[in-house]
């Protein structure tokens, strides 16, 4: 029975230390004495708890936002600094904290919140409401295989991102593949543009243009295609409708589909996406699932993992800016890819891709396997 | 007989109803009462406390009555819920509308102050404290212009205001309008004689004056 007693005086101001509420005065002044003395995760845990109670302020989201910048969990930052403009529009601090948040977590916002800077601080960090060259981009591909009627595969392409102001921005890619196939030689130059509309921090419009200039031997089978989506962003969240249609030669291609993505809290920002895509061609219809996942090793390195099962058979993705209309339809592919940031300006990619793909020409289901090593630079200015 | 005896059923229960109603205001005005004696000793929490018995949710008076004092016990969240009960009930009464902006100005929601002023503003226009505030808000946020308008408003007013009048100079001046915000300036320092704010305006129109009207060089 005294064992009982001890045991409950020992838990009993566990009990009521849980049961007393925050309140405003203590959690604000608390969190100012953690924001002075720099203890992050202790100030991060204390507005936490007032939040989830309703005690709720600008200066307290505030200092959280710059609680989680600090520790480098920039998404989580981002998401208390837009908290804290809801409670005040025209906070300076606010802005441009919200504006660096959204640069170091890669948020498709950034430019959005650049344009809410005071002209003095936007004049400062150098943003430009026109901004003709955003960043450059160039991407080689090597695509091995082991079938002696297909030859490597080369891909490589350039582009140019411009911001048309801080909403609109346009990517436009300049790409060239080719491959022999029963001594047959295929090159495609290809063209794409891709528009980004901003409407705000909630709503995004995509639409996107791709031209495929595909040469088998000496006959021409040139493909356009058009696409459009709509995605939205909430929080951790984002996901995405989309829908192209693809005419190349005589065949029409319709694709559409679906997106959901998340970032989970914490500094390494791991985020996993997946989505589903309906595709019809020719009377048929089959579905593509691909699912991402990638995390922040360190301050400058990004891996990421993917795989997508189903026919690809003239499937886009990255909003059509690759084409997958290779004559033999790939039904399989895992990849994984690192990025590794250099200064500020400078980012190197490398990725290596596995893919099974059919042989579209034999009278078996023979397929054979690809093995693709990709390189590319993106020199932000 | 039978429509007698409805007759003294009916009276007989509306007489209970007013003896209940009766009972029900004397007990919210000891509730009151109690809870004005705890807020005088700044014991705001039994002044809550003292209300809690007689509360009712569509009772406009006693909403006001703890938004007020879960302001006062810095509970925000709990008072703007309060004071949001208390518009509902009354779209049209001021007052509530102003008692909120009182927890909102705490937390620094700087957004729903102003939809407050602005909501207060539709129904009486020419408001003061309104106009004032309003006014102080977009000075912070270095929207002159409507500054201007509204403090404008306070100052046909009150001409004799000096906050308003030094507010209307300052935005003025902001807003580039010399020869005004030099009047208005040298009209606060008639209200209050040597003051800082005024002079400093005056100095720094001076050194404009100075920079934009000088002769040009030969």
């Amino acid at each position: 029975m005294r064992k009982y007693i001890i045991l409950t005086l020992i838990f009993l101001p566990l009990f009521g230390f849980s049961q007393t509420k925050l309140g405003f005065q203590k959690a604000d002044s608390l969190s100012y004495q953690y924001y002075l003395k720099g203890e992050w995760n202790k100030l991060i845990t204390l507005t936490n708890v007032a939040f989830n109670e309703g005690v709720d302020s600008k200066f307290m989201r505030q200092r959280t936002g710059y609680a989680y910048f600090m520790t480098g969990d920039y998404t989580s930052a981002e998401i208390q600094y837009e908290r804290a403009l809801v409670f005040d529009r025209q906070d300076e601090f606010t802005k441009e904290y919200l504006y660096y948040s959204a640069l170091n977590s890669g948020s498709e916002n950034t430019r959005l919140y650049a344009g809410n800077l005071s002209a003095v601080a936007a004049k400062k960090l150098g943003i430009k409401r026109f901004n003709p060259v955003g960043y450059i981009n160039t991407e080689y591909s090597l695509k091995t295989n082991q079938t002696t009627t297909r030859s490597n595969q080369i891909y490589y392409r350039f582009g140019i991102q411009s911001e048309l102001g801080y909403k609109i921005s346009l990517y436009q890619g300049f790409s060239y593949y080719e491959q022999i196939i029963s001594n047959v030689l295929t090159r495609q130059p290809e063209y794409v543009a891709i528009f980004k509309w901003n409407l705000n921090p909630v709503w995004q419009i995509k639409s996107a243009y791709h031209y495929l200039f595909t040469n088998v031997g000496n006959i021409s089978y040139p493909g356009n295609l058009g696409l459009i989506a709509l995605a939205t962003h909430l929080n951790r969240f984002t996901f995405e409708a989309n829908a192209s249609l693809l005419k190349a030669s005589s065949v029409m291609t319709k694709q559409v589909g679906l997106q959901a993505g998340v970032v989970l809290p914490g500094i390494s920002n791991i985020y996993f996406t997946g989505s589903l895509v309906g595709m019809s061609e020719s009377g048929s219809l089959r579905t593509i699932y691909s699912q991402t996942a990638g995390l922040k090793f360190s301050k400058n390195l990004w891996a990421e993992g993917n795989i997508t099962l189903g026919n690809l058979k003239n499937y886009n993705t990255f909003n059509s800016l690759y084409i997958y209309n290779s004559i033999d339809p790939t039904l399989f592919k895992s990849g994984v890819s690192l990025v590794y940031f250099i200064g500020k300006h400078l980012s190197v990619l490398g990725n290596f891709t596995f893919d099974q793909q059919k042989m579209s020409n034999s009278t078996n289901n023979n397929y054979y396997y690809q093995y693709s090593y990709s390189g590319g630079l993106k020199w932000k200015l | 007989m039978e429509t007698l005896s409805k007759l003294w059923i009916t009276s007989a229960l509306f007489l209970m109803s007013l003896a209940l109603q009766a009972q029900n205001i004397t007990e919210l005005q000891a509730a009151f009462s109690k809870s004005y004696i705890a807020e005088n000793q700044k014991n705001y929490t039994q002044a809550i406390d003292e209300m809690k018995p007689v509360y009712k949710e569509d009772d406009y008076i006693s909403n006001i009555r703890l938004g007020w004092l879960n302001y006062m016990d810095k509970q925000y969240g709990e008072s703007i819920t309060f004071y949001r009960k208390a518009i509902a009930l009354k779209p049209y009464a001021i007052e509530a509308k102003f008692g909120c902006v009182k927890p909102l100005s705490a937390i620094e929601n700087w957004e729903k102050v102003k939809e407050q002023y602005q909501e207060i503003l539709k129904i009486d226009p020419l408001n003061t404290t309104a106009n004032y505030w309003l006014g102080v808000i977009y000075f912070n946020r270095k929207d002159y212009k409507s500054a201007t308008n509204l403090f404008e408003k306070v100052v046909n007013l009150y001409p004799l205001d000096y906050d308003s009048v030094i507010m209307l100079a300052w935005a003025k001046l902001n807003n580039n309008s010399h020869t005004d915000a030099k009047l208005l300036f040298q009209q606060a320092l008639i209200i209050r004689p040597n003051d800082s704010s005024a002079l400093s305006g005056l100095q720094l129109i001076n050194k404009w004056l100075e920079v934009n009207l000088k002769s040009p060089v030969k």
